[in-house]
Order: C-alpha cells, then sequence, then structure tokens
C-alpha cells in the first residue's frame, strides 16, 4: 500500500504502475498515484526483500 | 474424500473478518497488524480490483482477514465499493471491522449506520484518535458504544494502540447488531411498505434493501428482481410510485435525514476544545496556503532551499570540490597522461580523453557537475515533499493558474516538471480539459528549466551581480506573459480546483534519505550512458567535421544573441538534454569565454529554448503532431526573439557588463 506523496491517497502499487512516458531509460520506475497523477518513489527492493523475508505475500 | 470432508469442516470452522471503511482510514494498517506471516493479494473475480486477504489467530481461534476497497457508502458508485458490497453480500462475514477516521467521525458514521441497518455484525473502531487528541478533540466512546448498541473501540493503528482490543472484540462479538436506525415518519412508512412486498432470502436486511432500491441501485435491484421472481413487479412499482411522489429530493432527504441522526448520536461524544488547539502542522499549513503569508514563505523556501542550499552549496562549493579539484585538479589530467602513453590511436585517445571525450567529458559532467546539485535538489525537493508542503503550493497559486486558464491541479506537471520536464508532459493528461493540458505542455516547454539546468544555471549567474536578477525576470515575465496570452487565446473556462490537504508533518530522516538516494539512483543511472552516447555523437561529430559545419550554421545566431560561436556547442548540446547544455555553459564560462552579460543572455535563451528530444517526442505522443510542431516553433521562437531583445537592452543600457 502506497500513500500519494502529493494528495495522501492510498492505494496497491499494481494501481499506479502504468507503461511510464518512456523517458526514463530501463522503464518507469515511480508509482504514479491514479488519482493525481504524482510520481511517487517506491520502496527500495532491499527494503522490500527484508520486509517479505518476515511476511510471505502471495499474489494470484 | 475424507480429505475433502475435513478439509470443508476447517474451512467452516475458519471465521471471517472484513474491515471496511473510506478510504485512508488506515484499514490495511490495521489488516497488516491483525494478520500473520501469510498474506494473499487477488483480484476479485471479473474485476481489476485487488483483495487482500491473510489469517489471524484471535483469541486461539483461527480467522481470515479481508481488506475490502475503500467504500464511502453502501449505495455504490465506484467498481472498488461495488466490489467492497459484494464481499459483504457474498463472503458474509462474521465480523464486520467499520474502520474510521476519529477527525471525521461526523461524515463517517453514516455508513456505521447504514451498515447496522443492513443487519450485519459491526464492530466500530474509531481510529486516528492519536491526531484527533493532539487537535483537542476528546471522546465518549462509551456513550457512542451505548447509543449505537454495537462495539465501539478507540485505536491508533499506525501507533499499535487499540490493537488488542480490537482482537478482543472480535473473538468476543456475538450477533447483536446494533440499536435499530429511526428515520422521520414518511420515510419509516415508505421502507415499511416496500419491506413488507419483499419475500426472498437476503443477506442484508430488507429494510436496508429498500432504501437501496428507492437510491436507483441496480445491482440491488437485479438482486430483488431475481429473489422476487413474479413478485417482483410489485416491488418494483412501489419504488416507482415512491420515486414519483419525492421526485428529485429522496438521496437529500435521506441524507439530511442520516446527517440529523449522527448529529444526534454525537451529541457529548464529542467534546471540542474551548479554544480550537492547533498544532504546528496546522498552523504552519494554514500560513502556506493564505496568499499574504503563503507567497513570502514561498519566496523564503526557494531562496534557501534552492538558491543557498541548491544555488550556493550544490553547485557551488561541491562542484568546486568535485569538478574543480577533483576532475580538474587530478583525475583528468592523470587519466588523459595514462591514455596518452598507453593509447597510440589518436582518434581513440580522442574518445576517451579528448576535448568531448567520454572521460574528460562526458564522466565529467556526470559526476562532477550534475550528481552534486541534482542531489542537493532531490534533498530539498524530498523534504519539502515529506513535509506536505507541494498541496499547499497546489492552492497558493491556483489563483494564479486561473489567469492561465488552469486550476492548481497543474501545479503537479509544473512541479515534477523541475525534476523532468518529459515525465512532466506526460502527467499533463491528469487535468481535465484539453485546453488545461495545452496550455500546460506549452509552459512546460517554454519556461520551466530541470533540476540540474536549474542548478547549474543558479550557480553561474550568482557569480555575476544583478544577473540571477535579470534571469529571474525574465522567465517570472516570460511565464506570466505567455501564460496570460494562452489563457486568453484557447477558449473554455478554467475548471474547479479542490482537494483534501494531507496532514502537514515534520519531514521524516529516513523518507528523505530513502527518496533522495532512490532518485538520484535513478537519475544517474539513466545520465551516465546517455552522457557518453552524447560524448561518442559529438567526438563522431568532431572527427567527421559534422559538428564544426553546425556551430557554423549557428554562428549567425549566435551572433545576433550578441554570443560567441562557441556559445552554439551549449545549444546543440541541450537539444540532447537540457541539463548537458546547462553544462555546457559552464564550461564555456569557467574557460573565460563569456562574460556577465552574454552569460545571462546564453542563460536566458537556453532555458526558454526548445526541449530536449524526449521532451519534444512526449509532447508529439500526447498532443499530436499539429500541438507539438506549433509548441516547438512558437518556444524557439520566444527564447530566441527574448534572447534578442534582452541581448540589445542589456547592450543599450551597458547593465551586467
Amino acid at each position: 500500500m502506497i500513500r500519494c506523496s502529493f494528495c495522501g491517497h492510498e492505494f496497491e502499487e499494481s494501481e499506479g504502475t502504468r507503461p511510464g512516458c518512456g523517458a526514463c531509460a530501463g522503464g518507469c520506475h515511480g508509482i504514479h498515484c491514479p488519482r493525481c497523477g504524482y510520481k511517487n518513489i517506491p520502496e527500495p527492493e532491499t527494503l522490500k526483500r527484508l520486509k517479505s523475508f518476515f511476511t510471505k505475500t502471495t499474489k494470484e | 474424500m475424507s480429505e475433502t470432508v475435513a478439509q470443508t469442516e476447517t474451512e467452516q470452522q475458519v471465521r471471517r473478518v472484513a474491515l471496511v471503511g473510506n478510504p485512508n482510514v488506515g484499514k490495511s494498517v490495521l489488516f497488516n497488524a491483525l494478520t500473520g506471516s501469510y498474506v494473499t493479494v487477488s483480484n476479485y473475480p471479473g474485476t481489476s480490483v485487488e483483495v487482500s486477504r491473510g489469517t489471524a489467530t484471535i483469541e486461539g481461534q483461527p480467522w481470515q482477514v479481508i481488506d475490502t476497497p475503500g467504500m464511502y457508502a453502501l449505495h455504490t458508485i465506484t467498481e472498488e465499493e461495488r466490489v467492497a458490497r459484494e464481499i459483504l453480500l457474498n463472503e458474509r462475514p462474521d465480523v464486520v471491522l467499520h474502520v474510521l477516521d476519529a477527525r471525521n467521525l461526523g461524515r463517517m458514521l453514516a455508513m456505521t449506520l447504514q451498515l447496522i441497518e443492513a443487519g450485519l455484525p459491526v464492530v466500530l473502531v474509531v481510529n486516528i484518535l492519536d491526531e484527533a487528541e493532539r487537535m483537542g478533540l476528546s471522546f465518549d466512546l462509551a456513550l457512542l458504544q451505548q447509543r449505537l448498541g454495537i462495539p465501539v473501540i478507540g485505536a491508533a493503528t499506525a501507533r499499535k494502540r487499540g490493537i488488542e482490543e480490537i482482537r478482543q472484540a472480535v473473538a468476543a462479538f456475538g450477533q447483536s447488531c446494533g440499536l435499530p436506525v429511526q428515520y422521520s415518519r414518511l420515510l419509516e412508512r415508505d421502507l415499511a411498505e416496500l419491506s413488507a412486498r419483499m419475500q426472498g432470502r437476503y443477506v442484508l436486511s430488507r429494510r436496508s434493501l429498500a432504501l437501496l432500491l428507492l437510491q436507483g441501485d441496480e445491482e440491488v435491484s437485479a438482486l430483488v428482481a431475481q429473489q422476487e421472481g413474479d413478485g417482483y413487479a410489485a416491488v418494483a412499482e412501489q419504488v416507482r410510485r415512491i420515486a414519483f411522489e419525492r421526485r428529485e429530493s429522496f438521496h437529500l432527504d435521506l441524507s439530511m435525514e442520516r446527517k440529523e441522526i449522527v448529529n444526534r448520536l454525537l451529541r457529548d461524544v464529542i467534546k471540542m476544545p474551548d479554544k480550537r488547539r492547533e498544532t504546528w502542522g496546522s498552523r504552519l499549513s494554514h500560513l502556506a496556503v493564505q496568499p499574504l503569508t503563503g507567497i513570502p514563505l514561498l519566496f523564503l523556501t526557494l531562496y534557501f532551499g534552492l538558491y543557498k542550499f541548491v544555488g550556493s552549496f550544490g553547485a557551488g562549493t561541491l562542484v568546486d570540490l568535485l569538478e574543480g579539484k577533483l576532475f580538474e585538479g587530478f583525475f583528468n589530467p592523470w587519466i588523459t597522461k595514462l591514455l596518452t602513453n598507453w593509447i597510440p590511436w589518436w582518434w581513440l585517445q580522442e574518445l576517451l580523453v579528448g576535448e568531448y571525450g567520454i572521460i574528460t567529458l562526458g564522466l565529467r559532467y556526470a559526476v562532477g557537475i550534475i550528481l552534486p546539485i541534482v542531489t542537493t535538489f532531490f534533498i530539498f525537493f524530498s523534504i519539502l515533499e515529506d513535509g506536505g508542503y507541494l498541496p499547499r503550493l497546489a492552492l497558493l497559486v491556483d489563483r494564479v493558474f486561473k489567469w492561465f486558464g488552469m486550476s492548481g491541479r497543474a501545479v503537479i506537471p509544473m512541479v515534477l516538471g523541475f525534476g523532468c520536464s518529459t515525465m512532466a508532459t506526460m502527467v499533463t493528461r491528469t487535468l481535465e480539459t484539453v485546453r488545461e493540458r495545452v496550455i500546460a505542455t506549452l509552459l512546460l516547454a517554454l519556461a520551466i528549466p530541470c533540476s540540474a539546468q536549474l542548478g547549474v544555471i543558479l550557480a553561474l549567474l550568482s557569480r555575476t551581480p544583478g544577473a540571477l536578477l535579470v534571469w529571474v525576470g525574465c522567465m517570472t515575465l516570460s511565464l506570466v506573459l505567455v501564460g496570460i496570452l494562452a489563457g486568453k487565446l484557447l477558449p473554455g473556462e478554467a475548471p474547479m480546483f479542490y482537494m483534501e490537504l494531507p496532514p502537514m508533518r515534520l519531514p521524516q530522516a529516513s523518507n528523505v534519505l530513502t527518496k533522495t538516494y532512490t532518485r538520484m539512483q535513478w537519475y544517474f543511472l539513466e545520465i551516465l550512458p546517455l552522457f557518453v552516447l552524447a560524448s561518442v555523437l559529438l567526438w563522431l561529430g568532431k572527427i567527421t567535421n559534422v559538428f564544426g559545419t553546425l556551430i557554423s550554421m549557428m554562428t549567425p545566431l549566435m551572433n545576433a544573441l550578441g554570443l560567441p560561436r562557441d556559445a552554439a556547442v551549449a545549444f546543440i548540446f541541450g537539444f540532447f538534454r537540457r541539463d548537458y547544455g546547462a553544462a555546457g555553459l559552464y564550461d564555456l564560462q569557467t574557460k573565460g569565454l563569456l562574460d556577465g552579460r552574454q552569460l545571462t543572455v546564453a542563460a536566458v535563451t537556453l532555458t526558454l529554448f526548445i526541449p530536449c528530444v524526449a521532451q519534444f517526442l512526449m509532447m508529439y505522443k500526447e498532443r499530436g503532431w499539429k500541438v507539438s510542431l506549433s509548441i516547438f516553433g512558437f518556444v524557439s521562437l520566444v527564447a530566441f526573439g527574448s534572447g534578442f531583445l534582452l541581448n540589445q537592452l542589456l547592450v543599450a543600457t551597458r547593465l551586467l557588463g
């Protein structure tokens, strides 16, 4: 769950993942808020890995 | 077979608790606090809405916990709300935890009433109590529990407060469905008549279904039609009759009645402070959105954040250290000597350590000049972002943006433009009208420099007294004039702008560092290959003399601007990337090729100059050929026209040497 840094809207990471503008090499890294479009910074992978070590999330 | 039976029995023993409530009330935090180590996230069947499920052991019993999407009422509008209601209808949770925000108890309690009258087993969680108490509010939740007839628990789930009480309430919860909600005599009569006509078996109470039918809920109508069969015609006729009698006023009447009931319920439950207690955050928030205090505050923020921190410290001290001392003083001479001795081929020497060499130019620009500037800019930006200043800025500039035919919402792409105008051009699609999108795209292409370009220009101009003031004046004038002109010429009205302001808070060091680190990582990984590529292209241009021809072609233009021939290099760089162009300007100045006047003219023209290739392609993608080519032509004309006029003015007045 991500809280938009601009408007405070809470949304799932998957809701904010879009094809991106194409300006960033290697694709869009940010997560755009579905309500206001603001580009949010996702949690760094290392932190995510550390968290998933304690919580196992299954995506179906 | 016996295994299947055992499995079914196990599934039956697992009880369900569903979390419901408005978005942003802390449902997910509570979900994470309740669930164990295994969480499943899946799309709800037939939709793209994700629902999280986890398991929890509460008082020794296994429970399945379901985190439903945000919903505002049982009468649904969005797909998320429909999914949340479907879960309540189809999965029949044993306990429904209605989570609401203590600061907005009055607004959110209406949904509790709907859940109670639907006959659902509701436990009310009054969350975010800590923030509410900080505002000076106090609550008599025991009184509210008595009035509602359901368990009411105060919590601050983000602080782990109330979690144990919620667990106990879930475990101990019986089938008490709350005290009945009493509406006006007229509405009660309608509900009684309509409910009496329904004979089917339903999860929600008939009274609740009757209300939803009267609100014109199509899904509920279909459900009732299916359950009632032939009897549905009479139900539908009754709904039509009541709707005809009430005309358009039913929704309004119902919300007014619910509001009145909520007001009665909350009498003596919430105690307001005698004098509204303002936190430093709300005080600062108030100051930030009022023009009288907000504009000076904005200038202070820009002065200390951009000018002093990014401009003086980042682009001055840090660049001097990295570019001046490390690269120019030590690394470049050392690597040039080393490779010249080791590599016999002049063309390869030129490619690596020549005038436009990958190491001596590309790496030096990327690491020595751009990196310290964007790092300080990203720290400044992350502090503003984490503190919650950006939405206040949107409200503050709303009035100014109205002159440009846009609303304060356009501040989002404008702010993002200081990071990267290409991405900001894409974000203009979130603006409500085509007119707003075109104006925002134009202003982004014209007068919004990217962070690195801004940093370098601030650093360059702050060395010449008065130059920065002239640059800021030119940029503001261009933005305002072109904005007003666009607002007048493009037909249409500026849309209304309203947004819920998230609270202001002290920026957290961990958040600021994480955001800065991530942004720097993206930026650096992105620019380094591009800078290397640009160096290769420039090297190719140099050895084939194409670059020289290009510079010769631009020489008359440079002359018209009063700039030396070599300044064309910065403009060519700028078309690759804006920051690369600014770094080129930095190079020219450090070599002593530009005086104060020329530097100012070059900086103004380059900032207003056409966007980089990526931004131009994005303009085409978002707005089409016609608009993007028109913007391209217009921006080039304004940039060189302004540069020409500024040069004439500075020569005539002998300002800036």
